[in-house]
């Protein structure tokens, strides 16, 4: 009863953070569950993957609305993303715990990295030829068209993030985007909102994986999807969202903490 | 589908809408705006502007005035929203109408372009004095890109937008029920989850297990019903290529049901 109250709130905070840095909970919940409620990995990862589903469906019902996704483009990806999905959950299933630490590690060490300055990173996105389309831009209130270049590597790309998504249990939006806006050409914006779109299906890919192993508990993935679910509806409101360096920064830092007992619990023992 | 297709367009709505299986959450519901304004906020480092830009609007969030039925009177909801947002969600709405009278006029969907669908919109969307600034297709959509034509692509976005929405709703509802069984019997969480015909049973017996296996497997299960709704709108405007592309992807999500099963 204790730890239900306490996952939950466990939860409520990693909503909060996560929406106010527009980042997925995954990369916090593991840890957490891990190193504080000593909650079995495959277990942690099997209530984040839950959790992820759940915002990505909320956020994805919103984007979707506002015809910022490119769901044909995302439609195609998931091709990539649901395929390495499927490995990494099974791959996760079977493999030794320690491993599992060690990649999460590393992965974490990749997300501190890449946590520098994503916003900033948009090249001049233009009409290809290639899955054309458009959308208005709730900011400026003008419309935005675009194409895609370099498919393959998106596919690549998406394989990858598939991939570690279903191996670990988190979104994987980290890795996407990155490459949607920088090698793909996209406009920041569509690849969050598509990103986000495919995460739902990546995600439920791996998930059906570790319900039908049992590594679903209710007892643990309740709590924290409802905690996250709640805290993300919060966040928005405690005075917009704090961009600030200073929130960044203590969550990279705290993100590098998780990262360095997750690769000592891999090395140790 | 051309010549046998029954008058009655209500007949024919069910194949290119999602079908209004669940009671579709009450547009005005307060629980429901809630909902979706947090979710207007996740995930989401990109979008800091929305919520200042409806700011005689708060309660309603842009996501939600979509899930409006196309016929409902919504104009007083929509007064304090930006410009902006008022133009791209109107799209949205409008799209069914758009099929509806397609259809009933006896149409036949696959020939008639998508620009022409799109001129009878904004014009059914005038006559019935929805929006007062009803968009110029050309303002909204631009120069219509050869590959993606948007009229579809917004009745794809309806369709997802409504699964999503309903199932996220239904499992945390069958979750909060379930939890408050739990609490109420004073029992601890349960430790592991059933499989669905279970879960089914003990719900039918009112017991929390069931509840909250049922909720979770309806969490996982709303993108998969979201790649089943993508499938039935491509096959329905014939396009083969998304047709196979998304049949693969529910194909691959078969695949790791079995996986997890053996």
């Amino acid at each position: 009863m204790i730890t239900l109250v306490l996952i939950f709130v466990m939860g409520l905070c990693v909503g909060l953070l996560g929406s106010m840095l527009g980042i997925g909970g995954g990369v916090l919940i593991i840890p957490l569950l891990t190193l504080l409620f000593g909650v079995d990995i495959k277990t942690a990862i099997g209530a984040s993957i839950i959790s992820v589903i759940a915002t990505s469906s909320a956020a994805g019902a919103v984007y979707v609305g506002h015809g910022m996704t490119h769901t044909r483009l995302g439609m195609v990806l998931e091709i990539a993303t649901t395929l390495g999905a499927v490995a990494g959950g099974i791959t996760a299933v079977l493999l030794p715990a320690r491993y599992l630490y060690g990649i999460f590690g590393l992965v974490l060490l990749y997300v501190v990295y890449s946590l520098r300055g994503l916003a900033g990173s948009e090249g001049g996105s233009q009409p290809t030829g290639l899955l054309d389309t458009s959308f208005i831009d709730p900011l400026t209130g003008g419309q935005v068209n675009y194409g895609v270049r370099r498919l393959k590597a998106g596919l690549a790309a998406s394989f990858v993030a598939g991939n570690i998504s279903g191996l670990l249990g988190i979104g994987g939006g980290i890795i996407k985007v990155p490459i949607m806006t920088l090698v793909m050409g996209m406009p920041f914006k569509a690849a969050i909102a598509t990103s986000n779109f495919m995460i739902g299906v990546t995600a439920a890919t791996s998930a059906v994986i570790y319900y039908g192993r049992g590594y679903i508990l209710p007892d643990v993935a309740v709590p924290t999807a409802l905690g996250v679910l709640a805290g993300a509806q919060i966040g928005p409101r405690l005075g917009g969202r704090a961009r600030s360096g200073t929130l960044r920064l203590i969550f990279q830092v705290l993100l590098f903490a998780f990262a360095v007992q997750m690769l000592w619990k891999a090395i140790a023992r | 589908m051309e010549s046998d297709r029954p008058l009655d367009p209500e007949e024919e709505r069910p194949a290119a809408q999602p079908p209004p299986a669940a009671p579709s959450p009450t547009p005005r519901d307060p629980g429901a705006c809630s909902l979706l304004e947090w979710a207007d906020g996740s995930s989401s480092a990109a979008r800091p502007p929305t919520d200042a830009r409806r700011p005689s609007a708060p309660g309603l969030g842009p996501g939600l005035a979509s899930l409006l039925p196309p016929d409902a009177d919504d104009d007083e909801d929509v007064d304090g929203e930006a410009e902006s947002g008022e133009v791209g969600r109107d799209t949205v709405r409008v799209a069914p109408r758009a099929g509806e009278t397609a259809e009933a006029a006896g149409v036949d969907k696959a020939a008639a372009a998508g620009e022409v669908d799109e001129a009878n919109e904004v014009d059914e969307a005038n006559q019935a004095g929805a929006p007062r600034s009803a968009p110029r297709v050309s303002t909204v959509l631009g120069p219509l890109p050869a590959t993606v034509r948007a009229g579809q692509t917004r009745d794809l976005n309806d369709v997802v937008h409504r699964i999503l929405i309903i199932g996220l709703l239904l499992s945390t509802v069958l979750l909060l029920i379930g939890l408050l069984l739990d609490l109420l019997t004073g029992q601890a969480l349960p430790a592991a989850t059933l499989p669905p015909a279970d879960a089914f049973q003990r719900v039918l017996e009112l017991r929390p297990s069931g509840f909250l296996s049922l909720g979770l497997l309806v969490l996982l299960f709303t993108p998969v019903v979201r790649v089943i709704g993508s499938i039935v709108v491509f096959l329905w405007e014939r396009d083969w290529l998304y047709f196979g592309v998304t049949v693969f992807v529910f194909m691959v999500m078969l695949l790791s049901v079995i996986l997890g099963r053996v």
